[in-house]
């Protein structure tokens, strides 16, 4: 209890360093009417502004034989000028700007684990900070060591907490693939700052899973089949898939 | 965030009653009084059309209602209060307590209670005192009214804990109610409180006053008023609690379940919450009621200190005073300051006040803000700073066309002497020797004269548009099988075109720099000079400004966007009238915000961004800025021209709320295709 009772004490001194300051404006402000009306007129202007955008694209390759390609690419381009005007900058909504050396080490971390990881191999990695373009790729002998290599990376603190490791899974006997359920960041999201939520405004993800093997059936279908049966393309936004709008599980069955 | 959204809207409220109302009498500001506030109800209420806003504050009372509050209040023009009457606000803290108090008249005591009826919770009772009633509205907020009377108060406490920032022993000034919960044996987080032999009686009534609490503030907590009640039935019977029967039992069974011990730990956690916010209640309702009481057993006479009202206006339509060098040095700044020994040369920065009058005109919103600090002596010069020369080839570059500027005329010179002034009496006992030697030193080394003259303290910055600029970018595109192909695209983005110019009276030094630039062998890539002229180049072309422009010409220092920028302009009537009014102050600008939303066009692309920029553009006026010395204060006049469609600019704001409000209540409301 006293254990408790310490951290609530300790999590209030720190809410109060925080909460000194919107106080002071508090008593600054004129009245909470005029400070919503205000708030809402001075703030509409560089909220708006503030919007960057980013695309996530996560495609994977499988073979017949359960082995394939994995890759990931962070593609911020849209928001290049914008990103190399932040990337000047010391700090962002309170959050420290990394710099170029540090998505770097990051990066090849992430890769060393990658390669350190059983069944993944020929791991390579870009980075085009002209273009703000991040590429990692990898080949796989079956689709669940990606999963294990990401639970390496979040084991590691590479990857945040909210991130899904157990993304695939895959029975070659009754030939099915599955994209499995993510959990719902929904909470996590609404936690965040307004200035943060801005981030994925016009954020996009699109998923791309590609087959030796034809495709039977599966199980979502906002997962649009490709004319040669072999593949398969999953556009959203990024908010669409935090906030559950779009689906993201789907089971592939195969011939 | 929802309670937080229905908290913000209930005060809205009731403070909305607050807004305009007046005191015949004069009334106590407590000494620790940080910030004065008079509302001069008397001319905004002759400004406010409540046939509209009346609507706009129905509609967010029924917004309110489908969350089960019972915000029904309809006719916010009628709620008791009156309104064409000055209102007073106070703000003040200690190390444990902050308060916010509003004081008002009521001229219908009955419509009154009807309104705070409609703001309470359902089932909150009314306490009623002697002299006067109260009601707590919410865990924090207190309202209070006799026969034509009334105060609202809203208390924030936290329990003093060890400070960091000293040795000394806390102490909470808020010495009230028995702290059973935080005094925990060998807690070192806590003050250090004198044991007090167990009252069982005192005990009883702390629980009662608990169940009072959990029923008029948690609905579902049932299950905690009959512990306690069992509880109270064991005090009553064995003056004591039970011995820790619970340990033996907890042991047989916790040892392998992690997770049942952390349910009982989580479970703990929570009681100790609530427990904590019920402590921390009864701390600010008995302040609450001790205020209260010391007001309504007054004459309801206060006095103002004449300090606060040095600057105010009786014809303005709000005015406010605050202690901002107080205000710093009680809060966590001035405990920062504390622990440095340079701490006293802050305090000499900010020990300050600040006054405002805000005025709703027809056609502007003026803001006027005098500053002035406490020490005469460094006030002086402050003051000196701001009485600087006019530079007529700066003020030519001010044109009607551009979006904005910031123009500045100051004495550069005197920086210094404000500089040594709050080095003065910085270093407190000890080091006060030191200190007047690096005064001394400084004075010595720094040639004053020789740099005030690389630049003298005039300067200005003209945004004079914002351009589109085709920028490219990559993305994917997926051909029949899904394959990616990365392709390359273009979009326009807006860019600035500005100018930056200073004056200085040493061109040689500021040509040696940029040479220097063009000539090192490491800056020379992106630097390089043609005549006169001397470019800065990003290498990678990516950002907002491709090149940088600057060179020294007459006296002047500029930084341009665009080499034309130095070319002299024709100045229209306007433009050389807004010329010779920024000559006259030391601090000035303006702000077209229409024009910056123009030329920002291109940002908003998605029909939701744009909906917003055609309902701010529509409404956005133009903003003028202008800072003087008048008496023994600096005075910052800020107007913000409202365009004409609305009465006068205090609807304005409601209308650009009300259409903002109608915006996004379209964009909740589902669309039927």
């Amino acid at each position: 209890m006293k254990k408790y009772l310490k951290t609530a004490i300790y999590a209030q001194k720190i809410k109060d360093c925080k909460v000194l300051r919107s106080e002071l404006s508090n008593f600054v402000v004129l009245n909470p009417i005029m400070k919503n009306f205000l708030r809402l007129f001075l703030l509409c202007i560089p909220l708006l502004l503030l919007t960057s955008c980013f695309d996530i694209l996560d495609k994977v390759n499988v073979k017949a034989d359960g082995t394939g390609e994995y890759t990931i690419i962070l593609n911020g381009s849209k928001s290049k000028t914008r990103l190399a005007s932040i990337s000047k900058m010391e700090t962002i909504n309170g959050k420290k700007v990394p710099k170029k050396a540090d998505i770097e080490n990051k990066i090849n971390e992430a890769a060393k684990i990658f390669k350190g990881t059983p069944g993944i191999s020929n791991v390579k990695t870009s980075m085009d900070f002209d273009n703000y373009i991040i590429k990692l790729s990898c080949n796989f002998k079956k689709i669940e060591n990606i999963n294990a290599g990401l639970e390496k990376l979040k084991a590691q603190n590479i990857l945040g907490k909210m991130i899904p490791t157990q993304i695939y899974s895959q029975n070659l006997e009754k030939k099915t693939l599955t994209r499995n359920k993510v959990n719902t960041f929904k909470t996590d999201y609404e936690k965040m700052s307004k200035a943060d939520k801005e981030v994925f405004n016009d954020a996009r993800y699109t998923s791309i899973m590609q087959f030796e093997s034809t495709v039977k059936s599966q199980t979502n279908n906002t997962y649009v089949l490709s004319p040669n049966k072999k593949a398969l393309k999953l556009e959203a936004d990024i908010l669409d898939l935090i906030l559950q709008k779009k689906q993201i599980q789907n089971t592939i069955l195969f011939q | 965030m929802k309670s937080i959204l229905l908290k913000t809207q209930k005060i809205i409220f009731v403070l909305f009653g607050f807004t305009l109302v007046f005191a015949q009498n004069s009334m106590k500001i407590p000494a620790d009084a940080v910030f004065y506030m008079e509302v001069n109800g008397k001319e905004l209420n002759n400004k406010i059309n409540w046939n509209k806003l009346n609507p706009l504050l129905h509609e967010l009372s029924k917004k309110n209602k489908e969350t089960k509050e019972n915000l029904s209040w309809t006719d916010y023009s009628k709620t008791g209060i009156k309104y064409d009457a000055v209102q007073y606000h106070y703000a003040s803290f200690n190390d444990s307590i902050k308060a916010y108090n509003t004081h008002f008249i009521i001229d219908n005591k009955e419509k009154f209670q009807e309104f705070i009826n409609s703001v309470k919770k359902k089932g909150q009772e009314v306490s009623n005192k002697k002299n006067y009633s109260y009601v707590d509205i919410n865990d924090d907020i207190f309202v209070a009214w006799n026969g034509n009377r009334a105060i609202l108060r809203m208390i924030s406490y936290t329990k003093p804990y060890k400070d960091l920032w000293s040795t000394e022993a806390v102490a909470d000034s808020t010495a009230v109610a028995v702290d059973s919960v935080y005094a925990e044996e060998g807690d070192t987080a806590y003050t250090d409180e004198p044991e007090k032999p167990f009252d069982y009686k005192e005990e009883i009534k702390s629980l009662k006053d608990d169940i009072k609490y959990l029923k008029e503030s948690i609905k579902d907590n049932n299950n905690e008023i009959a512990r306690i009640q069992k509880d109270i039935k064991y005090l009553q019977k064995h003056h004591k609690y039970p011995e820790e029967k619970e340990s033996a039992e907890n042991e047989e069974e916790m040892p392998n379940d992690a997770y049942a011990y952390d349910e009982e730990e989580d479970l703990a956690y929570k009681k100790e919450q609530d427990s904590i916010r019920r402590e921390n209640f009864k701390i600010v309702k008995k302040n609450a009621e001790d205020h209260f009481d010391q007001y309504f057993s007054s004459n309801l006479e206060i006095e103002v200190p004449k300090e606060m009202l040095s600057f105010r206006d009786a014809s303005s339509d709000v005015f406010v005073y605050t202690d901002y060098g107080r205000i710093v040095e009680e809060g966590i700044y001035g405990k920062m300051t504390k622990f440095y020994s340079y701490g006293q040369l802050f305090k000499n920065m900010y020990n300050s006040n600040y006054y405002y009058n805000l005025y709703f005109d027809k056609d502007k919103v003026r803001l006027l803000n005098n500053y002035q600090h406490k020490n005469s002596d460094i006030q002086k010069n402050v003051s000196a700073i701001y009485k600087g020369k006019k530079n007529k080839k700066l003020l030519e570059l001010i044109n009607e066309k551009s979006v904005g500027y910031y123009a500045m005329n100051v004495n550069g010179a005197k920086c210094f002497d404000m500089m040594y002034s709050l080095l003065q009496d910085s270093g407190e006992n000890e080091y006060k020797k030191e200190m007047e030697l690096i005064m001394e030193t400084m004075k010595i080394v720094l040639d004053e004269e020789a740099i005030a003259k690389i630049a003298p303290g005039n300067g200005i910055f003209v945004l004079n548009e914002l351009k589109s600029k085709k920028v490219e970018y990559t993305d994917y595109e997926y051909d029949a099988d899904f394959n990616e192909k990365e392709v390359k695209k273009t979009k326009d983005i807006a860019v600035p075109n500005f100018t930056f110019a200073f004056a200085t009276e040493n061109e040689g030094y500021w040509n040696r720099i940029f040479d220097l630039l063009t000539t090192n062998k490491k800056l020379s890539k992106r630097f390089s000079k043609k005549g006169n002229l001397y470019t800065f180049k990003d290498e990678k072309n990516g950002g907002y400004v491709d090149q940088l422009f600057f060179t020294v010409k007459d006296g002047v220092v500029y930084l341009m966007s665009s080499a034309d920028n130095i070319l002299s302009v024709n100045q229209s009537d306007v433009s050389r009238k807004w010329a010779k009014d920024s000559a006259k102050y030391p601090l000035s600008g303006r702000l077209d915000i229409q024009k910056l939303l123009t030329g920002l066009d291109k940002e908003f692309k998605t029909p939701k961004e744009r909906k917003a920029l055609d309902a701010i553009r529509k409404n956005v006026g133009e903003l003028y800025y202008k800072t003087e010395v008048k008496g023994e204060s600096i005075q910052t006049e800020m107007n913000y021209n409202i365009k004409d469609s609305s009465e006068n600019s205090l609807m304005y704001f409601f209308d650009v709320f009300d259409q903002v409000f109608k915006t996004k209540e379209t964009e909740e409301k589902p669309q039927i295709l």
